[in-house]
């Protein structure tokens, strides 16, 4: 599971051209809070594109997006729910 | 407090539309459309101009080529390349041309500015381009034609040649917004008594990579488009051009021209809430209106129906539905408005020329058009939206226009019961265009450069006096020939500003871009601006756009459009920078990003200074900015083999002059007229005329900053007409290379620097273009 974090954080760094490292990315950060990583609406998209490009979940609905995208764990626990 | 508008003398002209010419999904000419919007029929069709088999969505609005092409005064080998683009050019510009009853042997005057709106210009021709290069490196033939092809100013020369028109060609790509802001900008050259006629209008061609990139923003609806409906789910993109003949009232009656309508009010400002989305209670939609009444001298009540920007996607809909209620207040339940959008989708820079000719055809048959496919209508309208096909005796409309990073601009036109009846003379009036007699010449009080001496005015001058041309990186890619590239070197202290959120995702043009306008404001002035005690405008120019991303984007939709990315494609818009820009001010005033080669920065001067004559704005910011990429940079070898491309910036502050005695400051004494290539202007011809208009007063002891050293033909054409010079000359080419639109933006920044230490007090800026048009400016201390 701490592998797959890690590879979300490096997409995300890569994707979003991030200024922090993967490393700075905490697993709780909220993803679209002023106070974590102030992704916007555009964000979410690449989001969206890179997780279906790079980890094969395809999230189908701004529902399942709510849900799956609030931080690095969130994201891992839907990944890791779709390969199982 | 801002300043007082500039005192201008001149009296307001009456600007009248005596040709309108229109082509779209729903068909070719005025009688088709017409028919089409007064029955609210809809024209969407299955794409078949690219394969879209991968894409979510598949329709749009589609033209059908089913009229053999109009007349014209193209050659058989420029008919032979006719790119879709220019095709719909053509069509539109013969029908207006058709109708003004303008004659021939009038139109080669060179005096007829000609003003378009483009967002992707011939991008289609840019796709064969790159798909070549990809699939065989190493080949050139016949790539050159294409690289030219895809420029913009290239569909307008194709338009020009067509109708046998010559004169100074100005291309605003302010995205969804350029057709209105081309319209509008010719509008204020006649009003203000700069031309007495004007070519106007905008266009856009269905291209697989923007429709991947709205795609890939969820942008397009996967239903129907249905503008202002509660369930709304996006837009259908179209294609087609709208072209109008715009000239002086009084000359139109004169002769006894049918006028169509009169254009009474132009307004433009610049969201700053995103790059591509509009702030959610529509301030800059409003503001857009208010200034277009406010010139109009129109009451919302007076205006009867608005042709609304609705696309159709959730966003933009609420925030003009929020704008409209704003603006027209108690009025607004009488207010009708509708979007054609729905019909024949949305043709982006195309779309606010075609939205006018709409107008027109309203008001000239006496009907709204509706928009057919509301379901359920959404709550934000409180105005009449017109859902079904209505008669109306339409006097004053008005239409909205707001494109990606924040563009704004609103049209407002009068009918004109005029229909020759008053006709005095069948003589048209002498055509007077007077760019190079700048009113009031205002001051550039500011520079800045980034090159690839570095990242300041002071590491090009530096290097320029040097005179040594700076060290070349040479770089291969796969079986390509090997290129020389002078890249700006790596920046090490990142400033403040690149840390801002907004600037995370910008590509290199935009960072050079902001740079280097940060150095010409200076620290202090920066904050003036940004806190409001100044009126900014921006003008950004540039040939190459955002082409890193472009050509990133473009891979990405070929490998599998579903994964292209939606971080990349709203940089690759060719005013992105200047959005940004505006952003980094705080500014909403006008802002326009003018397409083309190295005459634009001092087009873009030029009109800085009407600008400030016209009290639109207190200062405007003039910046053009490049980047390197294999992409283009392959692309500039095709047309002379020695040719080094470079990449950076250049910007200038404009000011009236305010009685500073200590600032640092070069008068903008004029601005050449501007000869454009094609329809018999050779660029021999063209850069000989550009000597011919400067006095000898202004040449004795000037010092000619010239634009010598790109290795390609526009050289030839500039050591012929200035091989008598025997005076000083400075040039920045040879040392830096060829940095496209940003190259007559350093040499404007080093005469200005070269005119503040002496011994010279005038400085002659020639600008002689690679592909587009020759210019020059004359500068003073």
């Amino acid at each position: 599971m701490s592998e797959l974090k890690q590879q979300i954080k490096q997409a995300m760094v890569e994707e979003l051209m991030l200024p922090q490292t993967a490393d700075e990315i905490s697993d709780e950060a909220p993803i679209f809070s002023p106070q974590g990583l102030a992704l916007d609406s555009v964000d979410a998209l690449q989001l969206v594109v890179a997780i279906e490009k790079r980890f094969g979940l395809k999230i189908a609905n701004a529902e399942a997006a709510r849900t799956a995208m609030q931080n690095v764990n969130s994201i891992a626990a839907a990944i890791e729910a779709n390969r199982s | 407090m801002p300043h007082p508008p500039a005192r201008n003398q001149v009296v307001p002209h009456r600007v009248a539309i005596t040709g309108a010419g229109i082509i779209t999904s729903m068909g070719i000419g005025w009688a088709e459309n017409a028919a089409g919007f007064r029955a609210g029929r809809m024209a969407l069709r299955d794409i078949t101009v690219f394969d879209s088999s991968k894409q979510r969505v598949h329709r749009g609005g589609e033209v059908v080529f089913d009229k053999p092409l109009p007349p014209n005064h193209l050659t058989a080998r420029q008919l032979t390349r006719l790119d879709r683009a220019s095709k719909l050019l053509v069509y539109a510009g013969h029908e207006a041309l058709q109708q003004s009853g303008w004659k021939a042997d009038e139109l080669a005057s060179g005096n007829i500015p000609i003003c378009l709106g483009t967002s992707a210009g011939a991008m289609a021709v840019g796709e064969t381009y790159y798909q070549s290069k990809i699939t065989t490196p190493g080949r050139t033939k016949g790539l050159a034609e294409k690289v030219m092809l895809y420029q913009p100013h290239t569909q307008a020369q194709f338009l020009m040649d067509a109708l046998g028109v010559q004169g100074p060609l100005t291309i605003i790509t302010n995205a969804c917004a350029s057709g209105a802001n081309a319209i509008g900008h010719a509008f204020r050259l006649i009003k203000t008594g700069r031309a007495t006629r004007a070519i106007a209008g905008g266009y856009d061609a269905l291209a697989e990579m923007v429709f991947a990139g709205f795609d890939s923003l969820q942008a397009l609806s996967t239903t129907t488009p249905r503008p202002f409906d509660a369930n709304r789910d996006g837009l259908a993109l179209g294609e087609g051009a709208g072209v109008l003949m715009l000239e002086r009232y009084e000359d139109a009656v004169a002769r006894g021209a049918d006028i169509l309508a009169e254009v009474v009010g132009y307004g433009a400002s610049t969201d700053l809430h995103h790059l591509t989305q509009p702030h959610p209670q529509g301030d800059a939609a409003l503001l857009s209106m208010n200034r277009a009444c406010e010139e109009a001298q129109v009451s919302p009540t007076e205006i009867q129906y608005i042709n609304s920007h609705g696309t159709g996607t959730p966003l933009n809909d609420v925030a003009e539905g929020m704008a409209i209620q704003r603006w027209a207040r108690a009025h607004v339940s009488q207010l009708m408005v509708s979007s054609t959008k729905a019909n024949i989708g949305h043709l982006l820079g195309g779309a606010g020329a075609v939205e006018t000719v709409i107008c027109l055809l309203a008001m000239r048959d006496g009907f709204v058009p509706p928009t057919p496919t509301i379901e359920t209508l959404d709550s934000i309208c409180t105005f009449d939206l017109v859902r079904e096909s209505r008669e109306a005796k339409l006097d004053c409309v008005l239409t909205n226009s707001f494109g990606f990073g924040g563009a704004n601009a609103t049209l407002i036109l009068k009918a004109s019961r005029h229909r020759g009846i008053e006709a005095s003379s069948s003589e048209i009036a002498a055509d007077s265009f007077h760019p190079s007699s700048l009113r009031l010449p205002p001051f550039i009080t500011g520079w800045g450069a980034v090159s690839p001496a570095g990242w300041s005015a002071g590491a090009l001058i530096e290097a320029v006096q040097g005179k040594s041309p700076l060290p070349c990186k040479t770089e291969q890619r796969e079986d390509a020939p090997a290129r020389r590239i002078r890249p700006v070197p790596q920046l090490t202290d990142i400033p403040a500003w690149m840390k801002q959120p907004r600037f995370r995702r910008t590509t290199a043009v935009a960072r050079h871009a902001v740079h280097a306008a940060v150095e010409a404001l200076g620290v202090e002035r920066l904050a003036l601006v940004q806190s409001g005690a100044l009126r900014v405008g921006v003008i950004f120019c540039s040939m190459n756009g955002c082409v890193q991303f472009s050509r990133r984007f473009f891979a990405e939709v070929r490998e599998n459009p579903m994964f292209a990315s939606p971080i990349l494609f709203p940089e690759t818009v060719y005013n992105a920078p200047s959005s940004h820009l505006a952003a980094l001010l705080g500014s909403s005033e006008i802002n326009y990003t003018l397409v083309g080669d190295s005459a634009q920065f001092i087009r873009g001067m030029e009109l800085a200074a009407q600008w400030l004559e016209d009290g639109l704005v207190d200062g405007c910011l003039v910046v053009a900015a490049e980047e390197l990429d294999w992409v283009s940079d392959e692309a500039l070898m095709l047309f002379g083999k020695t040719t080094v491309a470079a990449e950076g910036a250049a910007a200038v502050f404009i000011e009236r002059d305010l009685g500073g005695g200590n600032l640092r400051k070069v008068r903008l004494e004029r601005v050449t007229q501007a000869w454009t290539y094609g329809n018999g202007m050779p660029r021999e011809k063209a850069a000989l005329l550009i000597k011919d208009e400067l006095k000898s007063d202004e040449m004795k002891g000037a010092l000619l900053c010239d634009g010598l050293g790109s290795g390609s033909r526009a050289d030839r054409a500039e050591v012929q007409a200035w091989r008598d010079w025997e005076g000083p000359r400075v040039s920045v080419r040879e040392v830096v290379g060829e940095g496209f639109s940003a190259t007559s933006g350093w040499q404007t920044v080093v005469a200005c620097e070269a005119l503040q230490t002496g011994p010279c007090d005038t400085a002659i800026i020639n600008a002689v273009g690679l592909s587009e048009q020759a210019v020059g400016a004359v500068l003073k201390v």
